[in-house]
């Protein structure tokens, strides 16, 4: 009864309709590893994710305001400071915005009152100032020094209280995000024992392969690819095979499925290849918090080493963007940006006797209109040291407001490192800053009065930008964007003393459409 | 349900959706893994990995061709992606390849013999004799699929019949013996 067998003919007369049933375990082990990567891919809802880039960015605010401010201030007046602040944020805890102002109202005046009380101490001696004797100075210089110390304070206050609220409401937001964040690691940890347990039930290997299916979506496209490859050879190759009894109609069914797959790839290829919406339209609008990294000034250099406070301005605009490739783009646009801040602590001396040749008092960078012409701008830091004016007439602690407009001109690289539902974007370039407005004020006691215009701003000008853009895709034209930028300018002024770096840091924020 | 709307429905990610299909197809992939793999456990991670690939990529499957022409190839090619880079082998020279043939009753080899036999090749023997003899591939596709040369691939084939003559030749002697 032998018959002579070929031995391939053997084992695919055996094999033809083998079928044989898994172990339960390899069903389960699947719809974890696909419930775990659905869980992944949501992990992170999209509300928490805008929290925490809130989150940062108002970090990134509160750290910027107060490091670049804090090398303003010399140690001795910042440990005065602090103890202010302590029982300041107590007072504001209990009271409301507008009593916090009165609070420091009150100071100003008393400040105004002291003051004049100093200077009427001066006036009874009824010494011509000239005759500085030694014991008269000293006097002067006490009070000064002791009016600089409280006026820097409240000023400090001011200042100060502002950061520390963001503060608090920084931590709670990260006290929430990261609360989140560990009920989520939880959830994951969890998931992780449950397969680790169901593996362990099995080889030791099985451990090893389990290591390899995490790698294994980059394997098996590859595979897959590969196979695409070998396809066009399967369809040559299908003609030239003496033996059809072979494979039979399965085979057939293969080759089929596998021939059609690659013309689906190839198609799908194409489409993945071609860039459909080159261009993109995008109006934005933010606001922008313009300072100096550095202690200087662009007005003179006896404010090097007062306080800057920067401004929060708006800016606006549209912009246009062409993909060179898939990842990234060129783009320009226009934007209306003005951008502003105060230096700090200047006695604003409404002096009728004091000539605008007074080179000591006159603002360097800054022309005086007609009617401002009189009054002299101190520093506080410089006061020790000036000459007191024989009358002064008024003085109070104010502020010098810069306000600058510009029409930008940006032009950038955007490179997309995720494409998701909520992408990811790294930005970079210059823009021409083309100046508009041009104005200065003066704040004393909440009112303001124009004073002039800066004459060392540049009518052209650039930065250089950096940026991080996020996007929430809403469909596949449309858009919202958020992009953090920061901006720092290369000439905008001329002439500044001391080390003065302006830079402005907008939050732009908008819609686009690709077409 | 028909198979159509089966793997619509895996398209959404619909878990019984995929339990469905998984009862449907399992046994005939698995027959895949067995083959193409060293043991049951390998095998059944092999099945593991095949079906979280098929269920990650059904979205890209368009119903076009058959859909079970199409989990078979992701089957193998799972199993040819495990054992690609392990193992060293010899670097055999081509050798002239002469009919091999074994006589065989058709009934007295299991398949459960056929199956193990074939395991036991190493790796690579496995891979060529699968693909060339049981899923009909070209020495030109195999060894460009293995990145190998077709030379290789066929001295890989011969060598392999070889071993299974000899396996079912020690089976069939040592049935002989058990039953005089």
């Amino acid at each position: 009864m032998n018959d002579k067998k070929h031995i391939d003919r053997l084992f695919q007369e055996k094999l033809k309709d083998f079928e044989a049933t898994p172990s339960n375990s390899v069903w389960e082990n699947i719809s974890t590893e696909l419930q775990a990567e659905k869980k992944d891919r949501k992990i992170i809802p999209f509300w928490l994710k805008l929290s925490a880039i809130a989150a940062v960015l108002l970090l990134l605010f509160t750290v910027g305001s107060n490091v670049f401010n804090a090398s303003d201030k010399n140690p001795e007046q910042n440990t005065i400071v602090d103890t202010n602040t302590d029982s300041n944020t107590e007072l504001n805890e209990i009271k409301s915005d507008s009593k916090e102002n009165d609070v420091i109202d009150n100071n100003n005046n008393l400040e105004q009152d002291k003051l004049v009380s100093d200077d009427s101490k001066v006036n009874q001696d009824d010494k011509p100032l000239n005759n500085n004797s030694e014991g008269n100075k000293l006097v002067n210089k006490n009070s000064s020094t002791s009016n600089s110390i409280v006026t820097t304070t409240n000023n400090n206050n001011k200042f100060h209280n502002q950061p520390l609220k963001n503060k608090t409401i920084v931590d709670k937001a990260l006290d929430a995000t990261k609360g989140d964040a560990i009920v989520q690691n939880d959830n994951i940890s969890n998931k992780k024992n449950n397969t680790s347990t169901t593996n362990n039930e099995r080889t030791s290997i099985n451990k090893e392969a389990v290591d390899a299916a995490v790698n294994k979506n980059n394997n098996s496209e590859n595979a897959v690819a590969k196979a695409d490859e070998a396809n066009n050879s399967v369809n040559t190759s299908e003609e030239t095979k003496e033996d059809d009894s072979k494979g039979g109609e399965e085979k057939l069914s293969i080759v089929e499925a596998l021939a059609e797959n690659t013309i689906q790839d190839d198609v799908k290829d194409e489409k993945k290849n071609k860039i459909e919406d080159r261009w993109k339209v995008s109006p934005s609008i933010a606001p922008v918090y313009f300072n100096t990294l550095g202690a200087g000034s662009s007005i003179h250099e006896q404010f090097n080493q007062n306080s800057k406070t920067g401004n929060v301005n708006m800016s606006y605009g549209v912009r246009g963007s062409y993909a060179v490739s898939e990842k990234l783009s060129v783009r320009a646009g226009v934007n209306k940006v003005t951008l502003g801040y105060s230096t700090d602590d200047v006695f604003v001396l409404n002096n009728a006797s004091a000539t605008p040749s007074d080179q000591r008092f006159a603002l360097r960078n800054v022309a005086l209109k007609d009617e401002t012409q009189g009054i002299s701008f101190v520093s506080v830091e410089e006061f020790n040291f000036a000459q007191i004016p024989s009358v002064i007439s008024n003085q109070i602690i104010g502020s010098i407001d810069q306000k600058l407009g510009f029409i930008e001109i940006p032009l950038e690289l955007e490179y997309e490192l995720s494409n998701k539902k909520l992408g990811l974007r790294v930005l970079g370039g210059f823009s021409a800053l083309f100046l508009n407005e041009n104005e200065v004020y003066s704040t004393l006691n909440e009112e303001t009065t124009l004073i002039g215009s800066a004459t060392n701003i540049n009518k052209t000008s650039f930065s250089a930008n950096l940026g991080v853009g996020f996007d929430f895709k809403l469909s596949e034209k449309f858009k919202l964007n958020l992009e953090p930028t920061f901006k720092y300018q290369l000439n905008t002024f001329n002439n500044t003393s001391g080390d003065f770096k302006p830079y402005f840091i907008g939050v732009y924020s908008g819609f686009s459409f690709k077409f | 349900m028909s198979l159509d709307q089966l793997i619509q429905n895996c398209k959404k990610n619909d878990t019984k959706a995929q339990s469905e299909l998984y009862k449907l197809f399992s046994s005939k992939l698995f027959a895949i893994c067995l083959k193409y793999c060293r043991n049951r456990a390998e095998a059944e991670d092999n099945l593991q990995d095949s079906f979280v690939t098929i269920f990650k990529k059904i979205a890209q499957f368009e119903n076009k061709g058959s859909f079970e022409g199409w989990m078979k190839r992701i089957t193998v090619n799972t199993a040819l992606q495990r054992y690609r880079s392990k193992g060293v082998f010899n670097i055999v020279s081509e050798e002239k390849i002469e009919d091999i043939s074994v006589e065989v009753e058709n009934d007295d080899v299991s398949i459960d013999f056929l199956l193990n036999s074939i395991q036991e090749l190493p790796d690579r023997y496995r891979m060529v004799f699968n693909l060339y003899v049981l899923d009909g591939y070209s020495h030109k596709e195999i060894a460009e699929r293995l990145d190998i040369t077709t030379g290789t691939t066929k001295s890989n084939l011969a060598r392999a019949r070889m071993i299974l003559k000899e396996k079912v030749t020690t089976y069939k002697a040592s049935l002989n013996s058990q039953l005089s």
